[in-house]
């Protein structure tokens, strides 16, 4: 706890729009600054300072209070324990292993798409992005398709886990240790029959040694506890935030449309434009100083993401979405050792979507008023699209 | 725009055009090609995005620094003339610039 005063309220807007000019405002004059949420944190609003913390993990650590009361790794520990678990699992997401995946992607997508399409519309939030992320994830997984619908509700209900509302942090309570036990039903199914542990992740995780020893088995299901949700819920929110934009600007949708090669290039910017994950904490390990505030040991750090990505220090026009962006190197899936895992994934499956969705339509627009997750999520709830015949 | 040659793991040969400012990393990435893991996402903190960087082109590349260094050291396929592919940014002067994946 700390009387630093507050520089500024990120409770104060819940509309996405009115958020990111508040931060804008903050970032041009504290871009390291205060607030009395949670207890009082600090938060990280400007780019370069985001670059500084993350590329620290020694001062800035991601093992300092794990949201369940066990470490999940790799998100939430350090060096050296955290660059074992990226080396069992980063062979997983090689370009390779992700082009194996596609067609069951593609598949997926177009077995989504087909009806809608055919309906001449519907909520693509519920019936394209929800499912289709985590469809994938249970591919990656090796877990049975009948489960996506438990496990995209137990990972949406867990988000809630710092809520200030005491039902929802015990929801979230409840939905984590439905997915810790699921995760251990697929250590003592692997267990049991080890499967390719070339191909498969629980069973690469529980062939691993590391230094001489074979992991522990809580710790293997913690891993597979947080890959199953850190899996889709962000690319679920990103695929919402890509259709809205398309559906909202009908000249960019034409311009993408002619160029489906620039697909890629595109959704780098989109996802700088209207990043998914928002914010991420990290814990100081001891006294510094961070862009002149003094920051002491124990102080929760708020890594801003999506305000770095609209830095003007560092994007020209920041506050516009420029479809060919190029370079980009926006902080959509983080920066430094906890960079997302997944972000190999998670491009391929908004190609995917996004290809068949401008291949399989000459037009969509919105059909009513698309609904927006409030911040700090950046998503959609709601997504009426209509799509001429 | 620079023109980037790349040779990936089993040894086919690649010839791209690549925008100024972004390095050979991503300009490798954005192909689809190379099955270069860029974990990090080039924030220069792991080594998955290893190249030999061929001869003739190594000296013309500002060196790289202690951590890029370090984090080489942690490959056992370093070499004389590797580099960090995510730590070379394209300019005009490397316009024909020609580098090989390591392997991993």
């Amino acid at each position: 706890m700390s009387d630093v005063k507050p520089d500024w309220n990120p409770a104060e807007h819940e509309g996405v729009q009115a958020r990111m000019e508040q931060m804008a405002e903050v970032r041009a004059r504290c871009p390291v600054a205060r607030t009395d949420l949670r207890g009082g944190m600090w938060t990280v609003l400007g780019y370069q300072e985001l670059v500084g913390v993350a590329s620290d993990p020694g001062t800035f650590s991601n093992g300092g209070s794990p949201r369940f009361g066990r470490k999940l790794p790799p998100l939430e520990v350090d060096p050296p324990e955290h660059g074992d678990f990226r080396r069992i699992l980063q062979r997983f997401w090689l370009p390779s292993r992700i082009r194996a995946m596609e067609p069951s992607v593609r598949a997926s997508t177009i077995a989504l798409l087909e009806p809608l399409v055919a309906a001449g519309g519907g909520d693509f939030a519920v019936d394209l992005a929800y499912p289709l992320p985590v469809m994938a994830l249970c591919t990656l997984l090796g877990v049975e398709d009948r489960y996506w619908p438990d496990i995209k509700r137990w990972s949406e209900e867990s988000l809630a886990a710092e809520s200030t509302d005491a039902k929802e942090r015990a929801q979230a309570r409840a939905a984590h240790e439905h997915l810790l036990a699921h995760a251990h039903g697929i250590v003592a199914d692997r267990k049991a029959h080890l499967r390719d542990t070339e191909t498969d992740i629980a069973s690469a995780l529980l062939a691993a040694e590391v230094d001489g020893q074979k992991l522990d088995e809580d710790l293997i299901a913690g891993v597979l506890r947080i890959l199953i949700s850190a899996g889709h819920n962000s690319t679920t929110n990103a695929l919402g935030n890509i259709v809205l934009y398309l559906a909202e600007n009908p000249e960019e949708q034409e311009w993408l449309r002619a160029r489906p090669e620039r697909i890629p290039v595109a959704i780098e910017e989109l996802l700088r434009f209207a990043t998914p994950v928002q914010e991420l904490p990290r814990y100081a390990t001891c006294d510094t100083d961070l862009a002149g505030r003094e920051i002491k040991a124990g102080d929760r750090i708020g890594m801003l993401w999506g305000s770095g990505n609209r830095d003007t220090r560092v994007f020209e026009q920041a506050d516009r979405c420029l479809l060919d962006r190029r370079p980009n190197r926006h902080l959509a899936f983080g920066h430094g050792i906890h960079t997302c895992l997944g972000a190999p994934m998670a491009r391929m499956e908004l190609r995917v979507a996004l290809e068949e969705l401008l291949a399989r339509t000459t037009s969509f627009a919105l059909a009513g008023e698309a609904v927006r997750k409030p911040y700090h999520h950046m998503g959609v709830s709601y997504l009426p699209i209509r799509i001429p015949a | 725009m620079p023109v980037l040659n790349f040779t990936d793991r089993v040894g086919q040969t690649f010839s791209i055009i690549a925008p100024e400012g972004e390095s050979v990393m991503e300009a490798i990435r954005e192909t689809g090609e190379g099955d270069i893991l860029a974990l990090c996402g080039g924030s220069k903190s792991c080594a998955t995005c290893h190249v030999y960087v061929e001869a003739e082109w190594f000296g013309a590349l500002v060196p790289g620094d202690p951590d890029e260094d370090d984090l080489l050291d942690s490959s056992d396929a370093r070499q004389a003339n590797s580099r960090l592919s995510c730590q070379i940014h394209l300019t005009p002067e490397l316009d024909g610039l020609s580098v090989t994946i390591a392997p991993e």
